[in-house]
C-alpha cells in the first residue's frame, strides 16, 4: 500500500507497507526516510545504507540514489519531501535574530538552502513522537495545516539533532584544522552508516576501516573520541537496540532474535541485554514492552 | 480532543462553573453527578476515558488571578490539540515549547484561569 500526498507548500509526504519494492534513479528535494518496521535499502552513489527501526536517513537535494525494500515481514516506510522553499523559509527563521528578521526584509533569493550531512541519524525522543503523530495524520488524511505543523517541528528537531549528532561531535575531534576534522568525521559517519546499516552481519574492525578508508588504529582512537566508545562496542550497543525492538514488536523468539542481529551465543546476548538494559530480555518481553 | 488527565489539585478560579464549563466544552470532560453548587468545595469531573477525578474549588471573587498556578491536562497529541484550540478561538498563551517531559502549550479560559496541556513522552524508551 502506497500514500503519496503533496501538500498546498509542495512539501511532500510519502507513506509505503509492502515487502518488496525497488525504485531507481530517485532524485528529490531534502528529504528524510524513516523506517517503522522491517528495513529498507539505499544505494546512493558507491554507497550501500540500509534503514532499519530507530534510525533514519536525510538525503539532500538532488542527491541521486536508488531505494529497494526486500523483507520477509511487511516494511513500513515513511518519507518527507520538504520543497526547497518550505526549506529557505524555515532557516531564514531560525538562522537569524528577531531582531535581523524584525529589522528589514533579506534578499531570499541570494540565501541559500543548506545542505547536511547525508547519513543515518537516530529517530529517538521527540523527533521519533513527532514522525508517529505526523503518519497517524497523514493516514487520516488530517488537515493539511495540521500536517504543516508536524513538518515544521520535525524539520525543527532535525535541526536541533543535527547540531548534537554533527557539529558538536565533529568539534570533538583532535584534528588541528577544519577541513581535517570534517574530512575526518565524515570517514567516521561511513564506519557508523556501515555497522548500522550491517549490523546483524559477522563484520570485523577490518572491514569497518576498510569502508572508512581509514585505518584500524586511526579509527579506533578518533570513533572513541566523538562516540565514547569503540567500534565493537557500538556495535554490541546497536545489535542490543535493535533484539530490544525486536522483543517488543515481533514474535520471534529469543533464539531467532539472538541469530537475527547478529549474536552467535544465547546466554552472551542475555548477560549483555542485562548490563545494558538492567533486565533480562524476557522480563522485557514479558513485563515491560 | 485527546486530553486524559487532570490531576487531583486545588484550583483557584475565578466563576468556578463558567470555568468548569470551559474545560468540559473544550477539553473534552465530562462533569460526574450533580451540578456545581455556589458554595462546592470541589467537582468531580470524567475524562473521554471515564476515568474520574476530582477536583478542589477556591473561588477568589474580586482577587485578581495573578497567580502562577497552572492547571495541568495530560494530552497525547499536543501539537493536534493546540492547532485544534486555536481554530476554537481559544486563547493560547504559547506555542508549543519543549520542556524536559515532553512537549507543552498554555491556554487561558475568559476568567484568566491558566491551564498548560503537556505530552508526556519517554526520552528512556
Amino acid at each position: 500500500m502506497k500514500i503519496f500526498k503533496v501538500l498546498h507548500n509542495q512539501n511532500k509526504l510519502y507513506s509505503e507497507i509492502t515487502t518488496e519494492a525497488s525504485y531507481t534513479d530517485q532524485k528529490d528535494e531534502l528529504s528524510l526516510h524513516a523506517v517503522f518496521n522491517g528495513s529498507e535499502s539505499y544505494t546512493i552513489g558507491k554507497r550501500e545504507v540500509t534503514v532499519f527501526p530507530g534510525n533514519f536517513l536525510i538525503l539532500n537535494n538532488g542527491t541521486r540514489y536508488d531505494r529497494a525494500i526486500y523483507s520477509d515481514a511487511m516494511a513500513n516506510t515513511f518519507a518527507i519531501y520538504f520543497s526547497p522553499k518550505f526549506l529557505q523559509d524555515f532557516q531564514y527563521g531560525y538562522s537569524l535574530s528577531d531582531k535581523n528578521l524584525l529589522d528589514g526584509p533579506i534578499d531570499k533569493s541570494t540565501w541559500e538552502t543548506t545542505t547536511f550531512l547525508e547519513t543515518i541519524y537516530p529517530c529517538k525522543g521527540d523527533i521519533k513522537y513527532n514522525l508517529l503523530h505526523l503518519i497517524s495524520h497523514f493516514n487520516e488524511n488530517a488537515d493539511e495545516l495540521l500536517l504543516d505543523d508536524y513538518i515544521y517541528h520535525t524539520l525543527f528537531l532535525f535541526h536541533r539533532l543535527y547540531d548534537k549528532e554533527v557539529l558538536h561531535k565533529s568539534s570533538c575531534l583532535d584534528a588541528l584544522n577544519a577541513g581535517t576534522r570534517n574530512e575526518l568525521f565524515k570517514r567516521l559517519t561511513l564506519a557508523k552508516d556501515f555497522m548500522l546499516s550491517n549490523y546483524s552481519q559477522d563484520i570485523s574492525l577490518n572491514d569497518i576501516s576498510r569502508q572508512s578508508c581509514l585505518s584500524p588504529t586511526h579509527l579506533f582512537r578518533t570513533f572513541k573520541q566523538i562516540y565514547n566508545c569503540s567500534p565493537h562496542q557500538y556495535l554490541i550497543q546497536i545489535r542490543l537496540d535493535n533484539a530490544k525492538h525486536m522483543l517488543k514488536s515481533t514474535t520471534y523468539t529469543l533464539n531467532e532474535i539472538v541469530s537475527l542481529v547478529g549474536f552467535t551465543c544465547p546466554s552472551t546476548f542475555i548477560k549483555l541485554f542485562k548490563n545494558r538494559f538492567q533486565f533480562t530480555p524476557g522480563t522485557y518481553r514479558h513485563h515491560i514492552a | 480532543m485527546n486530553t486524559e488527565v487532570v490531576n487531583n489539585t486545588q484550583l483557584y478560579l475565578n466563576e468556578p462553573k463558567m470555568a468548569l464549563d470551559f474545560l468540559v466544552r473544550n477539553l473534552g470532560f465530562v462533569t460526574h453527578g450533580n451540578a456545581v453548587s455556589e458554595d462546592a468545595d470541589s467537582v468531580k469531573i470524567c475524562d473521554s476515558n471515564g476515568n474520574l477525578y476530582e477536583v478542589l474549588l477556591t473561588s477568589k471573587k474580586n482577587e485578581n488571578n495573578t497567580n502562577n498556578f497552572k492547571l495541568t491536562i495530560n494530552t497525547k497529541d499536543c501539537l493536534q490539540d493546540f492547532y485544534i484550540m486555536e481554530r476554537k478561538g481559544i486563547c493560547v498563551l504559547t506555542k508549543p515549547y519543549y520542556v524536559s517531559e515532553g512537549l507543552a502549550f498554555e491556554i487561558t479560559d475568559y476568567w484568566n484561569n491558566r491551564y498548560m496541556l503537556i505530552e508526556k513522552r519517554d526520552y528512556n524508551d
